[in-house]
């Protein structure tokens, strides 16, 4: 049985052919990693009928061995890929999708498709006294491709079991920012946890960048500490409007969701975060002023108070 | 004023005298003390307190080693207290099926008493969701729900939605006690009908000629309607889902009638009253010359409805149409849907006093048709009030009063509608006469179960309609001394129901109509209140 290439770009080829040529498709699916086939795989192949401007999608299902079979197709292009839970295939990998010509397929070998197992990060955050809590958690990544930048992938809402799983990652190396739950709008002074990275980091610089590997699950414990909680009062220049407002630790990648919800005061065009730890924190704000797309941004330190007074001048336009 | 006592927040009592009393100096002190589940107190837990405009009334308290904690300096009012726990916060006394909260009052009277706040951790849900196979399904659509009475009827609203992980795992946490259902679906693709994720796979050799689309079920079919179950206090419960496959059809037609170049909006819903629970594949296509096809439809009667926006002399109207079709074994094909130009009410309020605001009438319209929402008119700085692109059809109406107002009548072209309907066409432009009166009557009524008042009650009001078919209604809800008010009334015959909130199953009965003959009738004088007797009913999980 011999390997298709990962993306064959032939689309288009078989558009002379007769509109009821008839193909066949045979193929197995293989673990990336051990090249032994998977059962239950779900095989699916796409095309467009001749004489329709809809595609049709067929889904096969693989058998004990990982083979599996589409037969009496029409003579047109057809894409195919698979997918399994546990794996990272699908239609956007090349090792478990191929574009092929139904006309070649007759006297073509079958073909392999190649599923991937999955990377999982998983684990629970806790409260200092070892009870899993409520928290939000940032996953980034190192990108390789972009000379080991690090950019955001996702984040999570996790619930009060404090439970977490991040799974359908690929192989590399990732960083974890996490933070308690955020604090209502109208009780200040609730309860505060400092904002962290993995494994106890105070910043991205001294956090610890997590190996997840090919079919492997890594598991973590993560502990928040608890803070003193304050308040950022503030005001937006009076001529602003439709102010979107963010804080967040500087470096930290923009992305992704808020660690702290900003209570807005529209008649007084002030603004106020509660349940803020000390720290030094990035404040910005987007708004219009005469309908142009203004920024504006500035750092705040928070020490052993509230801070009052804040204000945020537009610095520069975002369009 | 059509209003009630204790909206949203009820009352509630406090436990006699444990601590001493100790009143400050500027203001009244709140003692309560904290225990879980079992009794037991829990200590360092943090206690919120806000007013009953859920505005902050106090930094949070933590508690004692003994559970104990205290509120110094409040205002004589009613209070909500919450208690943070595992980053979540409990609420005093949340009652089931609801998101109302109690709230404890403090003032002279409670100097010195003491709240036992049992802090219990909400309820979770879980399960998997596997496929025909036993695999799981991984990324489906779980959808919880609650059924809870509004505008006189049992509707289905979403309480949670979640999706399942990479194992086919979901847990929705954060629940009330109540009567809860679940239902799974594959998430419908943004990108088409015809996602691929909701096509169920086929087993052996699959051949294109002969194939035939199988798509999988959501699991709350009118097959397979969804089963309630009870959720208590900090319970967990496990429900495991097994998506079915079926044969599914598509559905066609097209949209006659349009006003302009712009295509036609088309959305496709299920009919039967679960409409809250996503469609797999609901995705429809607006074809440039009105033509719509929504593929993977699975048996069952549904509602398509087509609207388009169009802007006559700058102001945008909504031309729309509906059709209801069954599907059975067999594609439908050739639904035809005609939009119609929209109706217009003006509405005129007489006998409004001088300075009244403009918020002190409010009237709405709500479609007889089963699945429906009230429209309020939209009142302008002058006063005047409208209805906009309003569909043809005809509508309960209902009328609402801030102040010492109630509605006495209301004229739609000649006839007194107050109690009644009004049946708009196409293009219509009509107005309504709306008077009010400061001669109103009220209802001060007592729900009683077995010769006590039962407080926390849930009240029904039918101001119009029957219990068949029910117009408009108004719900409240008991005190902690069984009692009610209603007022701002017309005078007339009004009919009343109540019951328990405190039911861990679904509260209330099915529908109006099953208790059509053990209704309280209260006849209304104009300008005076008239006491009402309630007896409380009793019920179980709706099935």
């Amino acid at each position: 049985m011999s390997r298709l290439p990962g993306w064959i770009a032939v689309c288009g080829m078989a558009s002379a052919l007769a509109a009821n040529a008839a193909g066949n498709i045979t193929g197995r699916v293989v673990d990336f990693l051990t090249g032994e086939g998977i059962e239950r795989a779900r095989v699916l192949v796409q095309l467009t009928p001749p004489g329709s401007d809809r595609p049709v999608t067929l889904v096969a299902l693989t058998n004990s061995e990982g083979t599996f079979g589409v037969r009496n197709l029409p003579g047109v292009p057809c894409l195919i890929w698979s997918e399994k839970t546990g794996y990272l295939g699908g239609q956007n990998r090349t090792e478990s999708q191929a574009t092929i010509p139904i006309s070649d397929v007759e006297a073509s070998a079958p073909i392999v498709l190649r599923l991937t197992p999955q990377a999982v990060i998983e684990g629970s955050i806790v409260d200092p006294g070892g009870t899993g809590i409520a928290a939000w958690i940032k996953l980034l990544r190192v990108v390789p491709d972009k000379g080991g930048g690090i950019e955001f992938q996702r984040d999570l809402q996790v619930d009060e079991s404090g439970e977490f799983r991040l799974a359908g990652l690929e192989a590399g190396s990732y960083y974890i920012e996490f933070a308690g739950p955020r604090a209502l709008v109208n009780q200040a002074k609730v309860r505060a946890y400092a904002v962290r990275f993995y494994p106890d980091a105070a910043d991205l610089r001294s956090a610890r960048a997590i190996q997840a590997k090919t079919g492997a699950a890594v598991q973590l414990t993560l502990q928040l500490h608890v803070a003193p909680s304050y308040q950022i009062r503030g005001r937006v220049p009076a001529a602003s409007q439709n102010p979107s407002l963010s804080l967040r630790l500087p470096g930290e990648p923009v992305a992704g969701m808020q660690f702290f919800n900003a209570a807005w005061d529209d008649r007084n065009r002030s603004f106020s975060f509660s349940g803020v730890p000390p720290g030094v924190w990035l404040l910005e704000a987007n708004f219009t002023i005469d309908g142009n797309a203004v920024q504006g941004s500035r750092i705040v330190t928070v020490e052993d108070a509230d801070v009052d007074g804040v204000t945020i001048e537009p610095a520069a336009r975002a369009n | 004023m059509l209003r009630a006592c204790g909206i949203g927040l009820a009352l509630f009592g406090w436990v006699p005298l444990i601590v001493p009393a100790q009143p400050t100096a500027d203001g009244f002190s709140l003692h309560g003390r904290a225990v879980d589940e079992n009794g037991r107190p829990m200590a360092g837990l943090q206690i919120t307190i806000s007013d009953d405009k859920w505005k902050a009334a106090s930094d949070p308290a933590t508690t004692d080693p003994e559970g104990l904690f205290v509120f110094n300096g409040l205002g004589e009012g009613q209070y909500i207290l919450g208690a943070i726990l595992h980053g979540g916060t409990v609420f005093y006394h949340e009652l089931p099926n609801s998101d109302d909260v109690v709230t404890t009052p403090a003032g002279p009277k409670q100097e010195g008493s003491q709240v036992l706040f049992r802090v219990v951790p909400h309820a979770v849900v879980t399960g998997f969701v596997r496929d025909e196979f036993g695999d799981p399904a991984a990324h489906a659509g779980i959808t919880l729900f609650q059924g809870g009475w509004q505008d006189g009827r049992v509707v289905f609203s979403v309480v949670q939605t979640a999706d399942t992980d990479d194992r086919g795992q979901y847990r929705i946490h954060g629940l009330h006690p109540g009567a809860y259902a679940v239902c799974a679906a594959v998430i419908p693709n943004p990108n088409g009908a015809n996602a691929p994720g909701a096509i169920a796979p086929q087993p052996g050799i699959v051949d294109f000629q002969a194939h035939e689309a199988r798509y999988y079920q959501r699991s709350c079919v009118p097959a397979r309607p969804p089963a309630f179950f009870v959720l208590e206090s900090a319970q967990r419960v496990q429900k495991d889902v097994v998506l079915a496959a079926a044969r599914a059809f598509s559905v066609r037609g097209r949209v006659t009638n349009i006003p302009s170049e712009t295509g036609a909006s088309v959305s496709l819903a299920r009919d039967d009253g679960l409409s809250v629970v996503p469609e797999p594949r609901s995705t429809g296509t607006s074809l440039a010359r009105g033509t719509f096809e929504f593929e993977g439809v699975e048996p069952g009667r549904y509602r398509i409805e087509a609207s388009v926006s169009t802007a006559t002399g700058g102001t945008p109207l909504r031309w729309s149409g509906r059709q209801t079709v069954q599907v059975e074994a067999a594609d439908a094909g050739e639904v035809e849907i005609a939009l119609e130009p929209p109706a217009r009410i003006d509405a005129a309020v007489h006998n409004l006093p001088s300075g009244a605001p403009a918020d002190a009438v409010g009237i709405g319209l709500r479609s007889t048709a089963a699945a429906s929402w009230t429209r309020w008119a939209q009142t302008a700085p002058d006063g005047s009030r409208d209805f906009e692109s309003l569909e043809p059809g005809t509508y309960w109406l209902q009328t609402r009063t801030n102040g010492p107002l109630c509605v006495e009548s209301v004229k739609f072209g000649g006839q007194e509608v107050l109690q009644g309907t009004v049946t708009l066409t196409a293009a219509e432009e009509a107005r309504l006469d709306v008077a009010v009166s400061t001669q109103c009557a009220a209802i001060d009524g007592t729900v009683v179960s077995q010769g006590k008042p039962a407080l926390l009650a849930r009240v029904m009001l039918l101001l119009s309609g029957t219990a068949e078919s029910p117009g408009d209604t108004f719900m409240s809800i008991s005190g902690d001394d069984g009692k009610f008010s209603i007022v701002g009334l017309a005078a007339g015959r009004y009919l009343l129901w109540a019951w328990s909130q405190e039911e861990l199953g679904f509260t209330g009965p099915p529908s109006l109509s099953e208790l059509r003959n053990r209704g309280t009738t209260v006849v209304l004088t104009r300008g005076e209140h008239s006491a009402a007797i309630v007896p409380l009913f009793r019920s179980g999980v709706v099935q």
